[in-house]
């Protein structure tokens, strides 16, 4: 709890300095490194992640947006589980500082592979091979402020804002195909409180937005949850990864051989 | 600052399918949409406290493809306690450059000598992807009518044709591909159907031919290429060749050392006739015949071993199949050909995917 303890007077000390920063870019970055220290101090956390986002929907078409509910719990620095309900129906992952297994539960099948010794890695890694993309991975991620300075042209701290009886800071980082605004809480935890990502791409914008909620820090969570057995009846699938082409192709043109 | 450029989820947004888009997986149109590593690698310290000692992402070297991998059987196990409050960070740690002269001064020891440079390369590594189309010696040929070594390449035997049918509905799309379909996706267990006793599927070795199998010579359709060596130059003949099928009651095999391997039917092969179980269906204005995983097209000598066709509709299929997880829709694919779960009219059955690549 040090770590917590020691943010919680830093950011009270902060508060006074935050408002006589010459540039909102400093307000700004200093909210986010404070947010990406105490990420980064958490040994185990879970949360909720209310999530929708933009998919061009080919049979309406028009853009759609989409919901999930993701509850995700996390043990560092090997252990990881996300359970995720919605528009992209019911799936669980698992990963326990080995092996990586994905759940379908509408279909009681899943998919297993190896996995790298870290929970960064393997977001990395899984999301390299299979395009699964955990929830908020960005934040999580260990270089968030660098690669949120690296894509933005400016990042600039806004204003104060409530967001469900929370104050938080609100945060605008402008790219030039990728806006993010992010809500921190301005509290001793300083945690994300809310994020959206505005990605412009061939004349159209989507969204991904993402709320965070039943933030927990440093729970105690059994070791058994992050293992995976495969329920009764379920089948093992092989994963195809993205790379791996398509040995179904068709013949160009349609002619017979 | 230069971005480690990880897949980018947002570029696909525009174009995914809402069939396809699931929550967890096959995730082209979620959440982790920046490019990553703006502060080189992300191995090391970091600021906080914890013990973080990330080894770099660049050396990990896991076989994918399910299943058995690689890694060693060492004591595999979870820790057995709780590790809230004592363990390590779930992320090593903030690893991000402080800003200049902004920050109070938290975590001002940052070992920020070890962030240049590597990038966390995630393309290297090793897979196993079991793609048995590109692992086959097809020009492994002496020419010396001695030591003879030609592996026949049957992927092409399960190729898909296309029909040149607009599809109506968009394809699922996933890993730069898309799938088409003329029925939408309905998941249900692959269980293969039993045709009966006479029916092998491919792989079966048989120890003893019937008696009553036909011999089918059949042309490779691709040529096989040898070379030639001499002092001077080097020189490519290109030559086809012919094998010797045997047919028997719908199943196909090749000489196999002792025995005889079941096969996939050869494209190009006629017989005389096929079993009377096989299921009968018009797909591109042509009556198809599909039998054990072969197509066939009746023609004034037999049947003609066909190769399948884009939109084809079968009832069930054989033992042999391989379930697939392709983003978030489960296939079952037999040798190059995807098979997609449908129900029509109410009736379970499988349509032969049309595979393109998205542009």
């Amino acid at each position: 709890m040090k770590p917590i303890l020691c943010a919680a007077l830093l950011l009270g000390a902060a508060a006074p300095t935050l408002a006589q920063s010459t540039g909102d870019d400093a307000k700004a970055l200093t909210v986010l490194n404070r947010m990406a220290d105490n990420i980064g101090a958490l040994h185990s956390c879970s949360f909720r992640l209310a999530s929708s986002h933009d998919v061009w929907d080919g049979e309406a078409g028009m853009l759609v947006k989409l919901h999930n509910s993701h509850d995700v719990f996390l043990v560092g620095p090997d252990r990881m589980l996300v359970n995720s309900t919605g528009d992209g129906g019911h799936k669980g992952f698992w990963y326990d500082g080995r092996d990586a297994y994905a759940y379908w539960y509408g279909e009681n099948n899943y998919g297993h592979v190896a996995a790298p010794p870290t929970i960064t890695e393997t977001i990395d890694q899984i999301h390299e091979d299979y395009g699964v993309d955990f929830p908020a991975a960005d934040l999580l991620s260990p270089t968030f402020v660098d690669d949120l300075k690296a894509q933005s042209q400016s990042i600039a701290f806004a204003k104060t804002v409530r967001i469900d009886d929370q104050e938080c800071f609100h945060i605008i980082a402008r790219g030039n195909d990728q806006d993010m605004e992010l809500w921190v809480s301005n509290d001793a935890m300083t945690l994300p409180v809310k994020y959206l990502f505005r990605t412009r791409e061939k004349g159209q914008t989507t969204e991904y937005e993402g709320t965070f909620s039943q933030w927990k820090m440093n729970p105690d969570l059994p070791a058994t949850i992050f293992s995976f057995t495969p329920p009764p009846g379920s089948r093992e699938v092989r994963l195809v990864a993205r790379n791996e082409k398509p040995a179904g192709k068709a013949n160009s043109g349609g002619k017979k051989k | 600052m230069n971005a480690l450029i990880r897949g980018r989820a947002a570029s696909a947004v525009a174009i995914a399918i809402i069939a396809g888009q699931l929550v967890l997986v096959s995730g082209d149109a979620f959440a982790q949409r920046m490019s990553r590593g703006g502060g080189g690698s992300r191995g090391g310290g970091g600021r906080s406290s914890s013990s973080a000692s990330r080894p770099s992402t660049g050396t990990s070297n896991h076989s994918y493809g399910g299943g058995g991998s690689s890694r060693p059987s060492t004591s595999h196990q979870p820790s057995t306690s709780n590790r809230g409050g004592s363990g390590a960070s779930i992320n090593g740690g903030n690893q991000s450059l402080p800003s200049q002269g902004s920050r109070p001064g938290s975590g001002g020891s940052a070992t920020q000598g070890n962030r240049g440079g590597n990038s966390a390369s995630t393309s290297d590594r090793n897979r196993n992807n079991n793609n048995n189309s590109g692992n086959r010696n097809s020009g492994n040929r002496n020419s010396g009518n001695t030591n003879v070594n030609i592996n026949v390449d049957n992927s092409r035997n399960t190729y898909v044709r296309n029909t040149n049918v607009a599809y109506a509905r968009p394809p699922y799309a996933y890993g730069g591909h898309a799938y088409y379909c003329h029925h939408p996706y309905y998941y249900r267990p692959y269980v293969p159907y039993a045709y009966g006793p006479a029916y092998h599927p491919w792989g079966f070795f048989l120890a003893t031919m019937a008696a009553t199998a036909i011999i089918v010579s059949v042309a490779t359709p691709a040529p096989v290429a040898t070379s030639t060596s001499s002092t001077v130059t080097n020189t490519t003949t290109t030559v086809t060749e012919s094998r010797d099928y045997y047919y028997d009651s719908g199943t196909w095999y090749l000489k196999d050392g002792s025995g005889y391997t079941a096969v996939a039917a050869p494209v190009g092969a006629t017989v005389k006739s096929i079993p009377s179980e096989a299921e009968t269906f018009v797909v591109n204005n042509t009556t198809t015949y599909f039998y054990g995983g072969g197509f066939y097209e009746k023609v004034s000598d037999g049947y003609k071993v066909v190769p399948p066709t884009a939109g084809a509709v079968v009832s069930n299929l054989p033992d042999g199949g391989e379930e697939v997880k392709v983003g978030d829709q489960t296939y079952v694919k037999f040798g190059e050909t995807y098979y997609q779960p449908i129900q029509k009219d109410g009736k379970n059955m499988y349509e032969v995917v049309q595979v393109k690549e998205q542009k």
